[in-house]
């Protein structure tokens, strides 16, 4: 007072002397009362102030201050925290920042070492009072076990006083951004969604409300490429409310996150907070998820002119109040296209998907008013799980014609199967308008439990299939191949549409197989071609890019490189048969030409043509280009003159290929295809070549060209349309020799493989494989293509995604040495997997065993041509039948004869045989019985007639107990050899290859109509397990797993299959189409299996990586293997 | 307490490494090097090139500091130890980001202030606007009292810790606590009455 009393009144002038005075006067008394509790305060400030008014104003506006955030201060530009100790944490990374604060990768060392996320909040909140609120409800957290949610582990007071919590550390995007940065088509995104309200849920039972869901909260990682939502912050908005004033909760936490877009409005309104406005702010982030925007984003989109944001007042006023715009509406305020494509769809399929249901289910759980929502989290995903399987959905309004769509979408095979469609739909109808009844009825009766409880079938259900997907990839992982599989194959038939399943399939095929994938970088449109690598980078592929240059890809490590030059909207990318230019074409028909040696930039030609343009070389100097306008004109590399305009389409032009003749097809998007031929006169004097092109229409589709590719020798020319067709042409007569559709899925693209032997397509669903000789097809890779290419070595393969900005090389072998290995001189390897290593191989005169690195371990000299041979499974004997029906048998080790026999049958391959103890040795006799001779005992000899037919093979079950017989009669028999008891399976129509599977249950057995039938003796059940296919000439079981096989076909082909599956898990053409393979086998312990082609030469691939890319495995040394290799 | 006698104390103790804290002599202790460092940092602070945990402030200086003690030799690493550095650093951030603020304010002073900011994940480096008013309030502040401004400094430009900034300063950490907690009310206070006379001369302009 008395400070005052002598300086106050000298006015103006007395800053610089009164104001430090009260300035220290009221940091003490301030400093003495800011840590006291609110109650306290104005007792002290009574006391500390002593009457003067002035010092209590100043500490009074001062402690308002003190307990308010202050954007800007709470902020510091250098942060702490790296290194700091917070509670038993130790901060070691920042990972972001919030409007509550900041979080943290900290590391928790006592009691147990893990890395935690923990998160400071800002200054201005009460401490005390969060850490007591939180720790009134930490046992409800504690009790929540969900993996959907982050576990909020402990809460405590940093040294300056902010509250902080710990959290299980999740490194995840926010879920919308995630499922836009990944393009998760809509259903997926409705799954990943799903998940999150068995999340919300489950905390809900516990008593939790979240009260800040927001896609931040939701965090989104991959783990082995599948999405994991994890629902973080749990129990802290509540610590962070202030029971008494839930208005100003509102404020302060709506102010401090900075988005109401999530508040539902009833928090902006400042009243009670339920369950209900969980449901609401998930209802915004499934209505963010299905078009992009929320709800409140939408409406100021459309409200205002200027696109400024009004104050957060208004925002709350807005939020309570308005309702929210229908999301087909808000689709109208954002960009549809990018929108579309981020969900994998078209604006227009994107609009069918979200009118209705998804429109109903969002609108409802974001109604204003809490009791006209769903009334839990559960009732909302009941109702979108009710939608993913077509069955109507409680949230729209009943019609008739509504319950009549669903009826017809469950039941679309029935109605469309029906000849009386007319018939059908008012059957249809009446059905559907009983079921209506009954729905509804249903619906009333409906109690809270029942739907918890088809929630929580749904939940087991979901976490068998999980359970099976997990430990089906960690067997794979560990190597065992069969349990994995077993797991995986369960997973997919429990839920045979199951995406995640399929992948997990593939995956184990391609597992540790030579395959690549990467993520291309934000930006790059992966339309792109596929290099020849050298030597340090086996392969590159170039992409194009939209407003950017081309990039160079490297395939070894993922690198990116652009090329030096302007920028440009790249759609189409080529590049010169020699490998050294790249020609890009843009959407304006400017096509840019670039040196990929240098990467630079080489020269740019302006519109020469029109609209999106596509780009091919006709040689190393001249490229072809067509755009929009149909005109097909040739471009001179290097020179400056015109185009010359080769031909005139009339429409647009979609694609464009080059035979190896010169021949050019363009495809066009009213479907034609046309044939132009360049006849190029020789130079009569120097001047440029003459071109004097001619065309003709060779083929007519419904729907526009969407893949045109010649094969190699350019023989035939295949085509794909936008209507899911494709067919093959020959290119002399322009006869269709294959046609095909494709279902489900689309087309993006066709491509001969660089053998001719197949087509590839790439497509939304898979990439196909279509064998041109047989037309069978088969799923190459469950990847999104658009683009597909093969390095000319037919080594790799890439792939490239459309929007998803994704790029798959698939490595189908490596440059360098081939792992080829090729026999000793006119030996022919006739059987393998002999005692330390090695392989049996024969010539006209002599057996010889060789090592893998081709010296001969021995080589006995025979009389007459050794004809058919084989190991015992133990490695140790080798039994071979000479021309002369002589039998010998040798041991694998150095070559001594064990023993011999005589008047051995000289037919078959499969007509002799060693047991599994490999102590007799079964062969065919001349007079058509069999013998079967003991190595043991050699006295112990036995011999049985079999029938009066040839017998064409025989083979041991695993047990060495039976012993199958097939007779060129037609039938097959099983005789137990203890008691000679026989069991008949009539009509087999020769089975000249069979094999008893690994159980002993079944034998396989590959019949001449190209069939593989398999019968199981005990039960007499037989089923094929093949449909027709070339005449299979051997088939082998897998040595331990009961359901795969390996066979070689008279077609050249070489594949692996499941009986299950009834499908090939891998094939490959090691030599081409329609060329003999003279012997597959089976490791000896199954992880992979040698070919032995026309050449002789040993092809060794490890099962592990299947498919057309087969890994050859010697010696511990990994290298790869390639299809074809030159005949 | 006294608190000039307090304030006077403050002044002489101001730490070795931290010179006086006049400012200047402390940014002049820096070789040139460093500042330039350092204005490298706040550039990439100020082309708010930071989101997420690459680029995080505090391992940008780090950073700079490991950089300088390359380039400069373990001698003057030896003579300058990291918090030093950063003691300096808060000083020299200081001037280099009210520099560039005030550069690019120039004739803007009064836009841009009222703007709910409604991307919840980043925070927005600070306006510059905000940090011009900050400065000025700042440097109200020292005319009070010298050592809290330089508390403000400190944790606020160098991003130290309350035990760091003692230590600096050569004060009790409690002593710390309360000098920032003073001066941080005392500066909003002075920040908020700031933002409503510009708004309030904003609303003028668009009256006339």
């Amino acid at each position: 007072m008395n400070d005052d009393a002598t300086s106050a009144p000298q006015g103006q002038a007395n800053s610089s002397n009164d104001a430090p005075n009260l300035f220290q006067r009221a940091a003490t008394v301030f400093e003495a009362i800011r840590q006291a509790p609110t109650a306290e305060r104005e007792r002290l400030l009574e006391n500390l102030c002593n009457g003067d008014a002035a010092l209590s104003v100043e500490v009074r506006s001062l402690l308002a201050f003190h307990d308010r955030p202050s954007e800007t201060l709470d902020t510091a530009i250098l942060r702490t925290g790296i290194g700091a100790v917070i509670g038993r944490y130790r901060v070691t990374d920042v990972l972001g920042e919030g409007g509550m604060g900041t979080v943290y990768l900290a590391v928790q060392e006592e009691p147990v070492r893990r890395e935690v996320a923990l998160k400071v909040i800002k200054l201005g909140m009460d401490t005390r009072q969060v850490v007591r609120r939180f720790e009134a409800e930490r046992q409800a957290i504690a009790q929540m076990e969900h993996p959907n949610v982050a576990r909020v582990l402990d809460a405590g007071s940093t040294s300056d006083g902010r509250p902080y919590f710990v959290m299980e550390l999740v490194r995840g995007l926010p879920i919308t951004q995630f499922c836009d940065a990944r393009h998760l088509p809509l259903r997926a995104r409705l799954r990943l969604f799903l998940d999150v309200c068995a999340a919300v849920q489950h905390a809900h039972q516990k008593g939790v409300i979240h009260r800040d869901l927001k896609p931040s909260n939701i965090l989104v990682t991959d783990l082995d490429g599948r999405p994991v939502a994890k629902v973080i912050d749990f129990g802290i908005a509540k610590a962070l409310s202030r029971p008494n004033t839930d208005r100003t909760f509102t404020t302060t936490v709506g102010h401090a996150i900075g988005t109401p877009d999530y508040m539902s409005p009833e928090q902006a309104g400042g009243s009670d907070v339920d369950v209900r406005s969980d449901v609401y702010a998930l209802g915004v982030i499934l209505y963010e998820l299905l078009v992009g925007i929320t709800p409140l984003r939408a409406r100021l989109r459309t409200g205002s002119r200027d696109g400024t944001v009004p104050p957060l007042d208004e925002l709350r006023r807005r939020v309570r109040d308005d309702d929210p715009l229908r999301p087909l509406s808000a689709l109208a305020t954002v960009d549809r296209v990018t929108v579309a494509r981020e969900r994998l769809t078209d604006e227009r399929t994107l609009v069918r998907m979200v009118r209705g249901d998804l429109e109903a289910i969002a609108l409802k759980a974001l109604a204003l008013k809490p009791s006209r929502r769903y009334a839990t989290i559960a009732a909302l995903a009941e109702d979108l799980d009710r939608h993913l399987r077509d069955e109507p959905v409680a949230a729209r309004v009943p019609s008739a014609a509504y319950y009549l769509a669903k009826f017809a979408r469950r039941h679309t095979v029935s109605l469309v199967a029906s000849v009386l469609v007319a018939a059908a739909i008012i059957v249809g109808l009446v059905l559907a308008l009983l079921g209506f009844e009954t729905a509804r009825q249903e619906r009333d009766l409906a109690v809270k439990a029942q739907r918890q409880a088809t929630l929580l079938a749904n939940e087991v259900r979901d976490e068998l299939f999980q359970r099976d997907i997990d430990r089906g990839r960690q067997r794979v992982l560990e190597g065992n191949l069969n349990e994995g599989r077993d797991l995986l194959w369960t997973a997919l038939l429990s839920r045979p549409d199951s995406e995640q399943a399929r992948w997990a399939l593939r995956e184990m095929m391609w597992n540790r197989g030579p395959f690549v994938g990467f993520w291309i970088p934000e930006g790059v449109r992966s339309i792109a071609a596929l290099l020849d690598g050298d030597g340090d980078h086996p392969y590159r592929a170039i992409v194009g890019v939209e407003s950017g240059t081309p990039c160079l890809v490297d395939a070894s490590d993922g690198s990116v490189t652009p090329f030096q030059g302007p920028n440009l909207d790249a759609r189409d990318v080529a590049v010169s048969p020699n490998g050294r230019w790249l020609a890009c074409g843009d959407t304006e028909g400017t096509v840019t030409l670039w040196d990929i040696r240098t990467l630079r930039f080489e020269r740019m030609r302006f519109a020469v043509a029109r609209g999106r343009t596509i780009v091919r070389f006709l040689d190393d100097e001249r490229l072809l280009c067509v755009g929009g306008d149909g005109m097909l004109r040739l471009i001179e590399r290097d020179g400056e003159a015109l185009p010359t305009l080769l031909f005139d389409g009339g429409a647009a032009a979609t694609h464009l290929a080059v035979g190896p003749t010169g021949s050019i097809a363009v495809g066009y998007s009213d479907g034609r295809v046309v044939l132009v031929e360049p006849l190029v006169h020789g130079p009569a004097s120097g001047s440029p070549s003459v071109v004097l092109p001619q065309a003709r229409l060779v083929a007519q589709f419904q729907r526009g060209i969407i893949g045109l590719d010649f094969d190699p020798t350019g023989a035939l020319l295949g085509v794909a349309s936008a209507a899911r067709d494709y067919a093959v042409y020959d290119c002399r007569t322009w006869q269709s020799i294959l046609n095909g559709r494709i279902f489900p899925g689309t087309i993006q693209d066709l491509r001969f493989s660089r053998d001719g032997a197949t087509l590839i397509l790439p497509g939304w669903w898979d990439t196909i494989e279509v064998d041109v000789v047989s037309g069978l097809t088969r799923s190459l890779a469950p990847l999104l293509g658009t683009r597909v290419d093969q390095s000319r070595d037919g080594r790799a393969l890439m792939f490239s995604g459309h929007s998803r900005s994704l790029a798959f090389i698939l490595m189908t072998g490596t440059q360098g040495a081939s792992e080829i290995i090729t026999p000793p001189e006119d030996l022919i390897p006739q059987g393998f997997n002999l005692v330390g290593g090695g392989y049996v191989a024969t010539s006209s005169r002599r057996v010889a065993a060789v090592e893998l690195d081709g010296s001969v371990r021995w080589s006995v000299p025979c009389a007459a041509t050794p004809r058919n041979l084989t190991v015992s499974p133990d490695g140790a004997w080798v039994a071979v039948v000479l021309t002369d029906g002589t039998l010998r048998v040798f041991s694998a080790a150095d070559g001594s004869e064990q023993t011999s026999a005589t008047n051995a049958w000289v037919g078959e391959s499969g007509t002799i045989r060693f047991d599994p103890r490999s102590e007799r040795l079964a062969f065919v006799t001349r007079s058509l019985g069999v013998r079967l001779l003991s190595l043991i005992d050699e006295t112990n000899c036995v011999a049985f007639p079999a029938g009066n037919s040839e017998i064409l093979s025989l083979e041991f079950d695993p047990e060495g107990e039976r012993l199958f017989l097939s007779l060129r009669r037609g039938d097959a028999i099983v005789i137990t050899l203890a008691n000679e008891e026989r069991t008949v399976y009539e009509g087999v129509r020769a089975a000249f290859t069979a094999d008893w599977s690994a159980d002993g249950l079944s034998v396989a057995m590959g019949l001449w109509s190209g069939d593989i039938l398999v019968w199981e003796p005990r039960t007499d059940q037989q089923q094929i397990a093949r449909g027709h296919s070339a005449f299979p000439s051997r088939i082998m079981a897998h040595p331990t797993d009961p359901d795969l096989y390996l066979t070689c076909s008279d077609d050249g082909t070489v594949r692996i299959w499941d009986r299950r599956m009834k499908q090939d898990l891998a094939a490959l053409t090691p030599y081409g189409p329609r060329t003999a393979i003279r012997h597959v086998e089976w490791t000896r312990d199954g992880t992979g299996f040698y070919v032995v082609g026309p050449d002789a030469a040993i092809r060794m691939y490890s099962i592990t990586a299947a498919d057309r890319s087969i890994e050859a495995n010697r010696g511990g040394e990994m290298a790869r293997l390639a299809t074809p290799v030159e005949p | 307490m006294p608190s000039t006698s307090d304030n006077r104390a403050a002044r002489s103790d101001a730490g070795p490494n931290s010179g006086s804290e006049s400012g200047q002599a402390s940014g002049l202790a820096l070789p040139p090097e460093a500042v330039e460092e350092l204005r490298r940092v706040a550039g990439v602070l100020l082309r708010k090139e930071r989101p997420g945990h690459t680029l995080q402030p505090t391992a940008l200086v780090h950073e700079a500091y490991l950089r300088l003690g390359a380039r400069l030799g373990d001698a003057w690493r030896a003579s300058l130890g990291e918090a030093a550095f950063r003691v300096y650093a808060a000083h020299a951030m200081r001037q280099i980001l009210i520099d560039h603020a005030r550069k690019h304010t120039t004739g803007k002073r009064g836009r841009g202030w009222l703007r709910v900011e409604m991307v919840d994940t980043a925070v927005e480096a600070p306006d510059a606007l905000e940090l011009l008013a900050l400065n000025d309030a700042m440097e109200e502040l020292a005319l009070l009292d010298a050592r809290k401004a330089r508390v403000v400094e400190l944790r606020f430009f160098g991003g130290l810790t309350l035990e760091e900034t003692a230590k600096a300063l050569n004060i009790a950490r409690s002593t710390a606590d309360a000098d920032w907690s003073m001066a941080r009310a005392w500066l909003a206070r002075r920040l908020s009455s700031a933002a409503a006379s510009e708004t309030d001369s904003k609303d003028d302009e668009d009256a006339n």
